[in-house]
């Protein structure tokens, strides 16, 4: 089976270790989690890697935490995929408020840094890695959830850019974003549902653009609407050839989904159980915490495995689709079992306890929307298997 | 791969589609599994864990790894693990290769019994004596007061208490810990194997048989069933590879053990349950070779690591580590753990 194939035993020749050995670089990134809790900054259990604020970004970015495989010709910090990996898992475990830069730094800055033109990349690149430019995903639309395909947006070229109308919906952070890369129509659909897309990095400061924010359940303003109306985005925009974007936004999904944000978003609640449980801890708790602890010990090394096969450039296949897809439960099943643990209430305005699954219980439903819905997911394993 | 882990791998791969081609040799007869016996004797795997001082392969637990997930991909009816695990057991007491063909149980509790898989009619037994007690050793158990009994997968297995034991060799401090990690890996691998082999046979069920006009596998609701399979038994691999790379390395992680048979042992039954579903009344015969892979998932699953005793162990241990859940899982086992239980 093609998928776990070189899992177990090992395809490679085997001498690089399977786990992750930076214990100065983890032992600097703690300390500044520490700081900023103490700031205020990182508030436990009272937000998540989507919240938004610009200044810890910039504060991260001083760090050298965003654009850190970067090349440097574009102010990335060259390390390896590894540390990278080491910092954002250490920051995601401590709920950072990542969303001003985690979007522009796991796949839209990759993203132009693979497809983008040389100018494009010189003039926005930078700007991420000081933590000052937010990005947007602009792929849903009213009509175009699951069936990404079927988008209606278009841009038409124009003298020195592309002329962008349509409407983009669940952009998260686009009230803050300064650009979002656009998933468009730049031909007339043809036979081929694929054919004809494009993406285009679309400024949203641009004359004919509003974004509407969304109010969420847990009474957020995180995602929106963006209506383009014939908004202007300039020629060296276009990432890619031109109507290679299904090509492209596939390429930019497999980054969306292959990190360890797809597991790591309700740890804080699972901590706090470890913590509330104490040293000797009931049977009850003890059979449903293990039963999380070692889920989220196996899943980490799938995920430390995805990791290794970027670096070494084999290709990844289902994996990452597995891991968001095990993740994501994961994420799930821990506030439903917190609920079954933990005697009162939960409330966002309790102790950190409470405010932990309030605020989990209140976003578990989309940890299996966003990204690509669990079903659609099942559906691309199935055919990686060779069903469909 | 490494050049023996291939190796082996070949030679198992090779050895097993000789030996079960022949579907004239009822599976689960002693028969084949004396045939089975002889060829594994003849490769000499029951040394791969046993050092080369001491006459063995000195094999990393990767490379006997490799060895128990073939045999698993196979379902072969003959406990291989058990040997390699009974042949390094003896290696550390300083017994000579008399015993290969032995069989060891797994630890078992205060009262409770030990159990093992025959390997032979009238194979030698040893059993762990547990670590925490006051000493280490190999116990050699007499096969006259043992109670044979077939375990789920249709083979003979033995029981026995601790009061049988003719002979108790003692062994290396720490020696036991080891054992039982090994143990719960090798029998890892073996589940892993015998996952993937279900996978790729319900996969091909489903693409083949048709109804109502077309194969199974064009319907969603059989797709997400083996989608699901298949997610348990990547991530089964995956946990399984991170713990044995780290046992190899010399830093072994009881955590990542855990996880690893937890997690196997999730994969046995879910896969299982998929590949029944999917193969209908056909996979449920005796006839169909589905049923000898998972009645042997079912015991494996339970065996050398029961998986709820191992999520427990792992939950005692998170709750128990002073530098909080974060720092259990990422960072390397703290000396103040050991290699407990």
């Amino acid at each position: 089976m093609q998928l776990a194939q070189s899992i177990f035993p090992r395809r490679d020749s085997g001498t690089a270790s399977l786990q992750l050995d930076f214990p100065e670089l983890r032992a600097e990134v703690r300390d500044f989690v520490s700081r900023e809790t103490v700031g205020g900054a990182i508030r436990p259990g009272r937000q998540s890697w989507t919240t938004y604020d610009r200044a810890f970004s910039r504060r991260c970015a001083e760090r050298g935490y965003i654009a850190m495989t970067w090349p440097r010709k574009y102010s990335g910090h060259e390390r390896n995929a590894y540390e990278r990996y080491v910092v954002c898992e250490e920051l995601l475990a401590a709920g950072a408020p990542l969303g001003s830069h985690w979007i522009a730094d796991r796949q839209s800055g990759p993203q132009i840094l693979r497809n983008g033109r040389e100018s494009l990349r010189r003039r926005i690149l930078p700007r991420i890695a000081s933590g000052d430019c937010t990005f947007g995903i602009g792929m849903s639309e009213p009509d175009s959830g699951s069936d990404l395909s079927s988008i209606r947006t278009k841009a038409t070229h124009v003298d020195g850019g592309w002329r962008i109308e349509g409407r983009k919906v669940w952009t998260t952070n686009a009230q803050h974003a300064d650009y979002l890369i656009v998933l468009c129509r730049t031909e007339p659909r043809s036979d081929n549902r694929y054919a004809g897309l494009s993406q285009i990095v679309a400024p949203l400061d641009a004359k004919g653009v509003s974004v509407r924010p969304i109010v969420n359940i847990a009474g957020e303003e995180e995602f929106n609407e963006v209506v383009f109306d014939g908004s202007f985005a300039p020629d060296d925009h276009l990432l890619g050839e031109g109507g290679d974007g299904w090509k492209l936004v596939t390429e930019e999904l497999a980054f969306e989904r292959s990190g360890p944000d797809r597991i790591l978003s309700t740890f804080g609640v699972l901590a706090a159980l470890v913590q509330a449980a104490g040293p000797t801890p009931d049977s009850l708790t003890v059979g449903e915490l293990g039963r999380l602890t070692t889920r989220m010990t196996a899943i980490r090394q799938l995920s430390l495995t995805i990791a290794r096969r970027l670096v070494d450039g084999v290709p990844t296949a289902g994996l990452a689709t597995i891991m968001k897809e095990l993740g994501t439960s994961l994420e799930q099943n821990i506030p439903e079992t917190a609920r079954r643990l933990i005697g009162q209430m939960p409330s966002e305005d309790g102790d950190v306890l409470s405010a932990s699954l309030a605020n989990a219980i209140l976003h578990a439903p989309c940890f299996s929307l966003r990204g690509g819905t669990r079903e659609i997911l099942k559906g691309i394993i199935s055919r990686e298997l060779g069903l469909r | 791969m490494s050049d023996t882990a291939r190796m082996l791998d070949e030679t198992v791969d090779r050895l097993l589609r000789k030996m079960l081609a022949d579907g004239g040799v009822a599976r689960n007869s002693a028969q084949l599994r004396d045939a089975l016996a002889k060829a594994a004797g003849e490769a000499g795997l029951a040394l791969a864990l046993v050092p080369e001082s001491q006459g063995g392969m000195g094999a990393s637990l990767h490379d006997a790894g490799a060895i128990a997930w073939r045999w698993g991909y196979h379902a072969a009816p003959y406990p291989v693990a058990e040997t390699m695990l009974a042949a390094a057991a003896g290696a550390l007491a300083g017994l000579g290769e008399s015993e290969l063909g032995a069989t060891l149980a797994a630890p078992a509790r205060v009262g409770e019994k030990f159990m093992a898989p025959a390997t032979s009619e009238s194979c030698e037994l040893f059993a762990l004596a547990e670590a925490g007690t006051s000493h280490e050793a190999l116990l050699t158990c007499d096969r006259a007061v043992v109670r044979s009994f077939r375990a789920l997968s249709g083979e003979t297995w033995f029981e026995f208490g601790a009061n049988s034991q003719t002979a108790s060799r003692p062994l290396p401090v720490g020696s036991v810990a080891r054992l039982k990690m090994q143990g719960a890996l090798l029998t890892a691998a073996a589940i892993a194997g015998a996952t993937a082999r279900i996978v790729e046979m319900t996969v091909e069920h489903a693409n083949t048989r048709v109804q109502f006009g077309r194969p199974l596998g064009k319907f969603q609701a059989v797709q997400n069933l083996i989608a699901d399979a298949a997610a348990e038994q990547v991530l089964c691999q995956a946990a399984l590879a991170g713990a044995i790379d780290a046992f190899d390395r010399g830093v072994p992680e009881q955590r990542l053990t855990w996880a690893a048979k937890a997690q196997a042992g999730r994969a046995a039954t879910v896969v299982s349950a998929a590949a029944h579903q999917t193969l209908g009344a056909i996979g449920f015969t005796e006839e169909h070779v589905l049923g000898a892979y998972t009645r042997r998932l079912w015991v494996w699953r339970d065996h050398w690591g029961r998986q709820s005793e191992c999520e427990q162990l792992a939950a005692r241990a998170a709750c128990g580590d002073v530098r909080g859940l974060w720092r259990h899982l990422v960072d390397p086992q703290s000396s103040a753990e050991g290699a407990s239980a």
